[in-house]
């Protein structure tokens, strides 16, 4: 969990001296992250890896006023069987992928992620909206989130997602209700939007 | 049964604590004066979140009942008179009065500042930002501005850890074996809002020696601590 | 095998005896109702803390407002209570895990998860019971001071767990280091001890004390990914096996054998069927398909609404995905359609199976059924596109 830092870590960083963990500033135009390639709109910054423990490998944090505020975050290539996020408590239960996941259960499982990702117990999470979205060649879906989440201000979003290659490529934004989430709605959606597999011609759509 | 709800977002104090190591500025002051359409300008206060603990040598805060009280009818004359040395009308809001609205903003507001503390004061820098201050609550804030008729509101936020006999001992014991225990603090944050656009205009961080609430002088300096360069109705020069 | 395991269980339970032999007849409430602290300040304290808890939870965004389910609670909270009814609050909290909880100002906290895990009122009211008897028995309060004494005391090794509770800490952490560190076995006993004579003495069936118990057990055995045990929580709960046992043992005792199969609770089964898609919705998200399944079993045996149970079968096979549930979930919703009081889902999560089996054409059948019958749809879109197909 992104911002769920422990008392302990906390502490021990500031017995330790000071960290600056770096954020970096994402270049706008075409980026590539991972198999995926997006036209970054300007002002992201990109998350160290070190305050995203629960992100996969290749995934990335994108942020304009700090995460607990506005979260993208690209998560390319999430093979069967495996989760969208992953967590160290083995208890978890983290929904996995399946490479023949319709829209309704690809929704399903981000819903449910989402739930784990807030913490079980601390959030209720619904999605609507459920849409086709063509991502270059390929098609997939887009559809939009609210999350009620407890001691926190509410959160909006926006996923988009498609399976290509029996992987998913997830997208999705987070934003603070009020304000945050409209702030930057428009630009993460375009973010999203444009996101399409790297290296031209891809496999025909599975769904 | 449920997953103990112990490793949770680090709460505003122990954030504020990691920057009295950190903190390269505490301090920010987006405006010169503090404008309105009617006299004076107005200052709604949102319910100050102030908390005095007595710190046991168990480590257990103690939330001490007489000192907090005196501590927030102390700061709440401190604030009254302080509001009007700068030219403003201060209005309190109790907790038990809040609308949902209100509620909200309350909540945005601690998501905030500790975005704030950790991306403008503290390390984790935003570089699209290039030391920019531009947070937000939004506009639509000005709903809270009608409801009260005010131009500005004033979150504070206070955590003062009075360190008990023992544990001032049990300190000594550890840093002889090389361990380190707090043996107290105070802590606290205080931000103005501009009810128009939202944005925070105004914001500091408060770490040691700020003052003591539990008296009345003491009040009044932890007052001015808080609210150090805070814009006035008169304009920046003619500070208290 | 089970041998052995009645001896342990039995060995354990004489270890327990001398609390339930002497105490439970002389054990009895600590305070009187409307009780408040005057001088010690650490409970002065304590209640001030408690009370602005009280305050951000009464805004807390998971808070269930339904006047349905909080005048069931609230009758219940009553009637166990009896002369200290006025004493509580209670706030049902959207949470599909199964607890409730109390602090030294009599705030209750229910989740949505002991809801919808009850089989009855009774259930309900043990818990509530052994809740309420935590407040009168004045356990916060003593959790506290002897919390603070041991950590006084301690090793070296200490330190580092008077850092992490102790600096820093705010309401919040407060709350949950001590709902965490909560009250120690002999408390929990105790609570458990007078919670069944407050049961019995409201007119609710004693035997529910250890039937929740015997389901918690049944559930974790059910579950496919059992839960983990963390540090300081597990050790202040006994186990559920012996609890479950000791309860038993004592109140067969003092009030003889349970009843024959109970009737239908009516007033449950209301509220469960009002509250049913939320309920269940929730624990879906969990992700807990094993659970899930266990909880549908007696909701069917309980009489929820027939429709609704078999949709929720519906989604918990589609959600396990092992060979052959697909064909389940398929009949599940079909027998959930026939049944009359199908969601608009069950319609759409059907048409979505036949599209993976490759059956176009009944998926499209049961997409058409699906904007007929709820015309505003936020997945229209979605629908459409392979109604084109």
């Amino acid at each position: 969990m992104i911002y769920r830092m422990s008392s302990l870590v906390a502490l021990a960083v500031l017995a330790s001296g000071c960290v600056a963990t770096n954020y970096t500033l994402v270049e706008p135009g075409a980026r590539a992250v991972a198999g995926l390639q997006v036209n970054a709109t300007s002002g992201w910054n990109q998350a160290p890896p070190m305050s995203t423990p629960s992100m996969q490998k290749g995934a990335v944090l994108w942020t304009h006023d700090g995460p607990l505020l506005d979260q993208l975050i690209i998560i390319p290539g999430v093979a069967d069987g495996e989760p969208l996020m992953k967590s160290s408590n083995k208890s978890a239960a983290m929904p996995l992928f399946k490479k023949d996941m319709l829209p309704n259960e690809i929704e399903e499982l981000t819903e449910s992620t989402f739930v784990k990702y807030f913490g079980e117990g601390n959030a209720v999470v619904t999605t609507k909206n459920l849409r086709p979205q063509r991502f270059g060649e390929n098609r997939g879906v887009m559809f939009d989130v609210d999350a009620t989440v407890s001691d926190s201000p509410k959160y909006r979003g926006t996923a988009g997602a498609f399976v290509a290659n029996d992987k998913l490529y997830m997208m999705f934004f987070l934003g603070a209700v009020p304000h945050y989430f409209d702030k930057h709605a428009a630009t993460a959606t375009s973010v999203i939007q444009s996101a399409m597999l790297t290296g031209g011609s891809s496999t025909a759509a599975t769904n | 049964m449920n997953v103990p709800r112990f490793f949770r977002l680090p709460t505003l104090s122990i954030l504020i604590a990691l920057l009295s190591g950190c903190v390269m500025s505490s301090n920010v002051q987006q405006i010169d004066r503090l404008e309105s359409v009617g006299e004076n300008p107005r200052i709604v206060m949102m319910p100050p979140d102030v908390k005095y603990y007595l710190l046991t040598a168990s480590g257990v805060p103690e939330p001490n009942v007489e000192w907090t009280t005196a501590a927030r009818e102390n700061f709440h004359v401190a604030m009254t008179d302080y509001a009007a040395s700068i030219g403003t009308e201060l209005e309190f809001i109790s907790q038990d009065n809040l609308s949902e609205n209100e509620i909200r903003y309350e909540s945005l507001h601690s998501a905030v500042g500790s975005s704030l503390l950790n991306h403008h004061f503290g390390m984790m820098k935003l570089p699209s930002k290039n030391g920019k201050f531009d947070w937000s609550l939004g506009p639509e804030i000005a709903s809270i501005g009608e409801n009260y008729d005010a131009d500005y509101a004033l979150f504070v936020y206070y955590r003062d850890y009075q360190a008990s006999g023992g544990r001032v001992a049990l300190a000594v014991l550890a840093a002889a074996v090389g361990g380190a225990v707090a043996t107290g603090s105070e802590h606290g944050f205080a931000s103005l809002v501009d009810l128009k656009t939202g944005d925070i205009v105004w914001f500091n961080v408060v770490n040691a020696g700020a003052g003591e609430l539990r008296n009345k002088d003491g009040a009044a300096t932890a007052v001015r601590a808080l609210f150090k360069d805070i814009p006035t109705a008169r304009g920046s020069g003619e500070q208290q | 095998m089970r041998q052995p395991r009645t001896v342990v269980l039995l060995a354990c339970l004489l270890a327990y005896w001398p609390v339930f032999g002497a105490e439970s007849e002389t054990l009895d409430h600590r305070i009187p109702p409307g009780y408040e602290p005057v001088e010690a300040e650490d409970e002065l304290g304590l209640w001030m803390e408690m009370r602005e808890y009280e305050q951000a939870l009464k805004q807390s965004a998971l808070l269930v407002r339904d006047p349905g389910l909080n005048d069931y609670l609230q009758e219940i909270v009553c009637r166990v209570a009896a002369g200290y009814c006025k004493d509580f609050r209670v706030y049902l909290i959207r949470n599909p895990d199964f607890n409730a909880s109390m602090t030294a100002t009599g705030m209750m906290q229910v989740w949505t998860g002991l809801i919808v895990r009850a089989n009855s009122t009774d259930e309900i009211a043990a818990v509530i019971g052994h809740e309420i008897s935590h407040y009168t028995l004045l356990h916060s309060l003593a959790t506290l001071r002897a919390l603070k004494k041991k950590l006084a005391t301690g090793t070296f090794v200490d330190i580092a767990l008077i850092l992490a509770t102790g600096y820093g800490t705010g309401l919040g952490q407060t709350m949950a280091a001590l709902s965490v560190m909560s009250f120690s076995r002999e408390q929990e006993t105790e609570a458990d001890l007078l919670g069944v004579r407050l049961l019995a003495e409201a007119g609710y069936d004693p035997h529910a004390s250890y039937g929740i118990w015997d389901k918690i057990i049944a559930e974790e055995e059910a579950a496919e990914v059992k839960r983990e045990k963390p540090g300081a929580f597990g050790k202040t709960h006994p186990e559920a096996k012996l609890r479950a046992a000791y309860l038993k043992e004592l109140v067969t005792a003092r009030y003889g054998p349970p009843d024959a199969e109970a009737v239908a609770d009516q007033r449950l089964l209301s509220v469960l069927n009002n509250n049913y898609m939320l309920l269940m919705e929730d624990q879906l998200d969990t992700n807990r398909y094993g659970r899930t399944k266990e909880l549908l079993e007696r909701h069917a045996a309980l009489g929820v609404e027939p429709s609704l149970v078999r949709y929720f079968y519906g989604e918990m096979f589609r959600q396990r995905g092992s060979d052959g549930d697909r064909d389940l979930a398929k009949s599940a919703y079909l027998h959930s359609i026939e049944l009359g009081k199908a969601p608009a889902k069950a319609y759409s999560n059907l048409g979505y199976l036949y599209l993976k089996a490759g059956d176009m054409e009944s998926a499209k059948t049961y997409f058409v059924k699906y904007l007929e019958i709820d015309p505003d749809a936020s997945d229209r879109e979605m629908i459409e596109f392979y109604l084109e197909d």
